[in-house]
């Protein structure tokens, strides 16, 4: 086939005619339907779009606005609140240690070397044991077991 | 001064003076005894835990079965001539000088309880050690810390 042949362009004249009538008649006909189902209706015939409404689980009241509270101190084993701690309830005790032969030096040990402790201990006349320790504080002791260990 | 004011006031000063020793004798006062001074042979050391009301010298219920082994210890045939120290600790919790009284109460405690099962008041002495001498050193605060110690002195 040569182009150019009068033939061969009666021939493709023959053969596309048709698809291209075809395919401008479709496009011409398709928007036609469409605009066929609102003929005749105008803007106001449209119904009138529902407010929107939030799913159930978005439609729900805002959380309240964070508080700041502050931080609680961890509770620490072994070390209460204040080196006072709650003690002191016992009237006896108290009035025995308002008693008590120490200076006012000694009375606050608190804040002195532990090394003190010996001369502390001569204040208070005390006796401090020197000896074997045996400890029987996991539990309950027997008559025997106690005469063991307290005999020398 | 007239002489019978002067004479007055000696006589009340003086019955002072007996009266307060007469007091400090019968109150409970941190202090050796001294027929516990003289010592032959190093102590044994006995560690119990004698458990207490927190803050309290009251010796709990719980506490009867532990002492009623002491007691009969105490009385038993194999330590007879031995005298016996009670001595109370505590933990760091609070005041020196109070943790001193409290521990010194409960050993009393212990020593009355003692008495009520017929051990010999002449064979005990109590001392009240307060937080000076820690079981566990490391943890001051520890209720290991609390505790009654019997000392058999022989």
């Amino acid at each position: 086939m040569q182009f150019g042949h009068r033939s061969d362009l009666t021939y493709l004249r023959q053969r596309v005619t048709p698809f291209a009538f075809a395919l401008l008649a479709a496009v011409a006909v398709i928007p036609s339907a469409e605009a066929q189902k609102y003929r005749g209706t105008t803007l106001d015939d449209v119904p009138p779009q529902q407010p929107y409404t939030p799913p159930p689980a978005l439609n729900r009241a805002p959380p309240p606005a964070a508080t700041y509270t502050p931080r609680q101190p961890m509770p620490m084993p072994n070390r209460p609140a204040a080196a006072a701690g709650p003690r002191e309830s016992e009237p006896e005790a108290r009035a025995l240690a308002d008693r008590l032969p120490l200076d006012p030096a000694t009375a606050n040990l608190e804040a002195r070397n532990p090394a003190d402790l010996p001369g502390t201990m001569r204040q208070l006349g005390l006796r401090v044991p020197n000896g074997s320790r045996t400890d029987l504080r996991s539990h309950t002791p027997s008559t025997r077991e106690l005469v063991d260990a307290l005999r020398h | 001064m007239p002489f019978g004011t002067n004479l007055v006031s000696r006589s009340a000063a003086a019955f002072g003076l007996v009266a307060s020793l007469l007091i400090n004798t019968a109150c409970t006062t941190p202090g050796p005894n001294p027929a516990f001074v003289q010592q032959t042979s190093p102590d044994r050391i006995v560690l119990l835990s004698v458990p207490f009301a927190f803050d309290s010298h009251r010796l709990r219920p719980d506490s009867y079965l532990e002492l009623n082994n002491l007691a009969s210890a105490m009385l038993s045939p194999d330590l007879s001539g031995y005298r016996f120290e009670i001595d109370g600790h505590t933990d760091r919790s609070g005041r020196f000088a109070y943790n001193i009284a409290l521990s010194q109460l409960r050993a009393d405690a212990v020593i009355q309880y003692l008495a009520s099962r017929g051990v010999p008041p002449s064979m005990m002495f109590a001392q009240g050690f307060g937080y000076t001498m820690p079981a566990d050193a490391m943890n001051p605060y520890s209720p290991a810390n609390r505790r009654v110690e019997v000392v058999s002195i022989r």
